[in-house]
């Protein structure tokens, strides 16, 4: 169940930072698109920076470097927010993982700050401590009754299916806005897109990714649990499946054509960021949502919907 | 001035190792009011004790320090040795330099220079002390026991049978607590309500016993000896007296709630038996969910009540009860499991609690006995337990064992196999606690005879796939993931406190820990008196427990009542708040702020003045902090000992 008194922080402004994400942004430029759309729809502004890096999880993630080496990279992307003088907005379970942790991490241990803010002054950058990082899924709860007035192409008839991913409700188990093993904050918003919920065994159960397992384990590790995952999705004759987090939607998305290329087995079901959802929803070009840029086609979920709307 | 003795224990080893015993004696022998200072290997023995009498009538003493262990540890043995000795036994002080000093020290020289610093305050105090004399009170004979599960039941019975009078107030329409809701017990797989629904009835039989169920109690006053209790006697709305427990208006009730005794897997109408054997038989009106109460229409039940028995208007009633002493056995409730959401209990049909197991294997629950899946009622082939749901868990607050779930857990499966021979059964668990007698061999019997699977390895979590449930796991021993398919899972949940307990607790003034359980006043040598005199605990309340300890403890608590109740008169320690009426202004600041109620107005040459119940004090001080004139002292910790010692405190040593 959704936690209120989470939902009832998180802060509704007019504009915020928006922190791209590597993933997406190489990936699925659909997620950021979607994303601005969406929020020029509810009439908030976004701003990004050139100056912004990859949050840094990449190196602890994959178990380069000690987990302290992403701090500096970390800390000068906060000083940027910081800079901005707005709350940030993550589009990745990793990405607000990082920025929170990290910064709960110096927030609590000055000598470490003071260290790397000793890096930082290199750079002519300080970090102070004074940003909040939001989670899309946060927003986009926060914001669910502003969104509902901007449905105007209801998802009618479509048969929609969920996936929240390990980072975001796991890592933040105390403080994120649903729990962890029975969250229904998506199948929330999916009902105001106008959208029919379905639900698979293995919904809430990890997409298989953990940098790790794929890069080191790879196979023996890592497809065993995608395949259960996408067997069970199959089973339901789901039309899109909505994640809430690019590295997510790479493994589910990419690896759907991994399994039909090695002919182990043929799914696809179309993957979707939840802002890509809501765009379809609020009549938004399918074009302009990046729905093109995916590997598992999103073609038959369209005509499904262009035949509903006829 | 006065002549006080001054004795050094070494307590074996265990002062002298850190402290320079010489050194102490030696600093303690220049104070000016030190008469003499003598050691000791072990004050507190018979030869130690001796020398002490020997050495109070050698020198005339007329005040004493010892130097040695914790006040609570002792306090009570030099009480008795200076009143052997013909000294008033409050004219004597204990300096901690064990458990403050020489256990707690790194060097030899500050524990040394500490336990100077101690005898030094405590010489300068026992100079200021004034003998008292301990208070006498009348006692009550008659006992009340608060919960009627099994802790409640025996508490009562063993008191009743030594010749007191007991009132025994349950909160709800019967007795019997959970252990009714029972179906066999460990490890000799007895049957629950064989042997307990006797002893419900032997309660309900026996002269010396009042019961009062759907009875609360409301507040308690009063002291050791003289308590003086408030019960609700909720509104019945059937009338005791004239009722048969013939049953027939449970029969056109056409109301359904699900029932609590069966743990939400039957349902039971608005006038209702807790279960068929329920004591006493006649049935209570749930007014909550009961048509006549919501909407003034239908009296079924009265219509068809061949003794007049059912009465709507009746109302709650307040009775006032004077006893001498409590025991409490209020028991426990059971770990609320859908806060693991990832075993989806609430979710999951087939996912059920220890609870509702029971129930489900029970003669007289709502399968006759029958293991059935609540979803579709089939039989299950694969069955799951899982232990230490909302125990050893400091992620869930609950970091604690609760004792039972093991030995329960081995019951039912060893029950699953005798329902249903070709089951197969695993069981994920932590740790097996089987200690206690005949318990291990009872887990082994489960493992090796009954061919139980335990799997070391706490689920993370469960997925359904059709009509099966999926519990996925770490296998600890073959260090992998496992994945097992069952029909039906029980969680184990542990064992909480209940939820009022705290609001309970300080209603009667007894302590409390931070999960909830009641606190006793010593845990090896003090396990059911509580800071309370004269109030004791039993059962879960205190803290989990099987039945055979919850059954010793209501019997060790019977054996303390009447102890008590045996008495004429009892004793009680003299260290209490006193009024010095003269500088009273009677604002009554110090009854605002009485925990215990022992304040109360009194008038004084005209004048309105503040009165300390002796029996009802405990001492505690909040008064005496509270006042602002300066008018109330503690006895034993006036104002003027407590500024004595701080000043010896910072006094520099006379050095010759």
């Amino acid at each position: 169940m959704p936690r209120t008194e989470v939902l009832e922080k998180v802060p509704i402004d007019d504009s915020y930072f928006l922190f791209r994400s590597c993933v997406s942004s190489s990936k699925y430029p659909g997620i950021e698109t979607s994303t601005e759309e969406v929020f020029a729809r509810l009439g908030i502004e976004l701003e990004d920076s050139p100056e912004q890096s990859c949050c840094g999880g990449f190196i602890t993630f994959t178990s380069l470097a000690e987990v302290t080496a992403s701090l500096p990279a970390v800390a000068r992307n906060l000083s940027i927010i910081e800079e901005s003088g707005k709350n940030a907005l993550t589009m990745c379970n990793g990405c607000h993982m990082f920025l929170t942790e990290f910064g709960h991490f110096m927030d609590h241990n000055p000598d470490i700050t003071n260290k790397v803010n000793e890096m930082l002054g290199m750079l002519g950058r300080e970090y102070k401590g004074s940003s909040h990082v939001l989670h899309m899924l946060e927003a986009v709860a926060g914001l669910k009754e502003r969104i509902k007035e901007q449905i105007t192409n209801p998802l009618k008839g479509l048969r929609v299916a969920t996936h929240y991913g390990c980072h975001y409700l796991y890592g933040f188990k105390h403080d994120a806005v649903d729990d962890p093993y029975m969250p229904t904050v998506l199948e929330e918003l999916i009902d105001i897109a106008g959208a029919e919920n379905v639900t698979y065994p293995e919904a809430r159960t990890c997409c298989g990714s953990g940098l790790t397992q794929i890069i080191i384990h790879k196979e023996e590790m890592s497809l065993p649990f995608l395949k259960r995952k996408l067997d069970s999705l199959k089973k339901i004759e789901a039309d899109a499946l909505i994640v809430v987090c690019p590295y997510c939607m790479t493994i589910l998305d990419r690896g759907q054509f991994k399994m039909e290329e090695r002919g182990i087995e043929e799914y696809g079901v179309p993957v979707l960021y939840i802002n890509q959802l809501l765009g379809l929803a609020m009549g938004i070009d399918p074009v302009k949502l990046g729905l093109e840029a995916h590997i598992t086609p999103v073609k038959r979920l369209l005509e499904k919907l262009e035949a509903s709307n006829a | 001035m006065r002549k006080i003795g001054v004795f050094v224990c070494h307590c074996g080893t265990n002062i002298s190792s850190m402290v320079d015993i010489d050194r102490v004696i030696d600093s303690a022998n220049r104070l000016p009011d030190v008469a003499c200072a003598i050691d000791y290997q072990f004050t507190c023995s018979a030869p130690g004790q001796t020398q002490i009498r020997d050495t109070i009538k050698k020198y005339d003493l007329d005040g004493v320090v010892i130097a040695a262990c914790s006040p609570r540890m002792h306090e009570p043995t030099f009480r008795k040795t200076l009143r052997d000795a013909g000294l008033n036994p409050y004219m004597m002080e204990m300096a901690n330099i064990r458990e403050h000093t020489s256990w707690v020290a790194l060097s030899r020289d500050e524990a040394t220079a500490k336990a100077i610093d101690l005898v030094r305050m405590k010489v300068a105090k026992v100079a200021r002390l004034r003998p008292l004399e301990e208070i006498h009170l009348p006692v009550t004979r008659r006992a009340l026991v608060i919960g009627g599960g099994v802790a409640g039941i025996g508490a009562a019975l063993d008191i009743a049978d030594g010749g007191v009078d007991v009132i025994l107030v349950e909160r709800s329409p019967s007795l019997g607590g959970h252990m009714a809701q029972y179906d066999k017990t460990f490890p000799t797989l007895d049957c629950a309500s064989c042997i307990l629904t006797p002893k419900m009835v032997e309660v309900a039989s026996h002269p010396n016993i009042k019961l009062l169920t759907y009875s609360e109690v409301e507040k308690v006053t009063g002291f050791v000896g003289a308590y003086s209790v408030k019960v609700r006697k909720r509104a019945r709305s059937v009338n005791l007296e004239k009722c048969n427990g013939c049953g027939t208006c449970l029969e056109v009730c056409p109301v359904s709630v699900p029932s609590e005794f069966d743990a939400s897997l039957a349902e039971r109408s608005a006038i209702y038996r807790p279960f068929p054997q329920a004591v006493p038989a006649a049935p209570a009106i749930d007014r909550e969910s009961c048509i006549y109460f919501r909407t003034g229409k239908c009296r079924a039940c009265e219509k068809v009540c061949p003794a007049d028995a059912v009465d709507y208007a009746q109302e709650d009633e307040t009775v006032e009860v004077q006893v001498g002493a409590i025991v409490v056995a209020t028991g426990f409730h059971f770990f609320d499991a859908r806060k693991y959401t990832e075993y989806g209990y609430g979710s999951y049909k087939d996912v059920i609690s220890w609870l509702q197991f029971e129930r489900l294997t029970n003669a007289s629950g709502p399968t006759g006995g029958k293991l059935r899946r609540p979803s579709d009622g089939k039989e299950p082939k694969s069955i799951v337990f899982i232990h230490c749901v909302g125990s050893r868990d400091p992620s869930k607050g609950f970091p604690y064992c609760s004792r039972i779930c093991c030995m329960a857990t081995a019951k039912h499966a060893v029950i699953t196999r005798s329902k249903i021979p070709d089951a197969r059964i695993y069981s994920f668990y932590i740790d097996i606690r089987a200690a206690g007698k005949g318990y291990e061999e009872f887990v082994r019997r489960a493992i090796e005879k009954e061919d139980v699977q335990f799997i070391k390895g706490r689920p993370s979590r469960i997925v359904q796939r059709d009509d099966k449930l999926l519990v996925r796991s770490e296998d600890a021993f073959l260090g992998r993931q496992i994945e097992v398919e069952a029909d039906m899972v029980i969680l184990t949940n542990g064992a909480a406190a209940q939820n009022d307990a705290a609001e309970l607790a300080q209603m009667l003034g007894i302590g409390y820990d931070q999960y909830g359980f009641f606190s006793e006043l010593h845990p090896k040598l003090r396990p059911v008196e509580t800071n309370r005199a004269g109030i004791f605990l039993a059962g879960m309340c205190q803290g989990p427990k099987d039945i055979p300890e919850s059954v010793a403890q209501a019997s060790a608590s019977a054996a303390k009542v009447l102890g008590i109740l045996s008495r004429d008169q009892i004793a009680r320690e003299p260290v209490i708040a006193e009024v010095d009426r003269g500088r009273c202004t009677g604002c009554m600041d110090c009854m605002e702020v009485c925990f215990f109620t022992a304040v109360e107005e009194d008038e004084f040459m005209g004048r309105k003045v503040a009165k300390v119940l002796q029996g009802v004090c405990q001492g505690c001080g909040a008064c005496v902090a509270q006042c602002s004139s300066g008018a109330m002292e503690l006895c034993a910790f006036s104002d003027e000992q407590i500024h004595a010692e701080i000043t010896a405190l910072f006094a520099v040593e006379v050095t010759e």
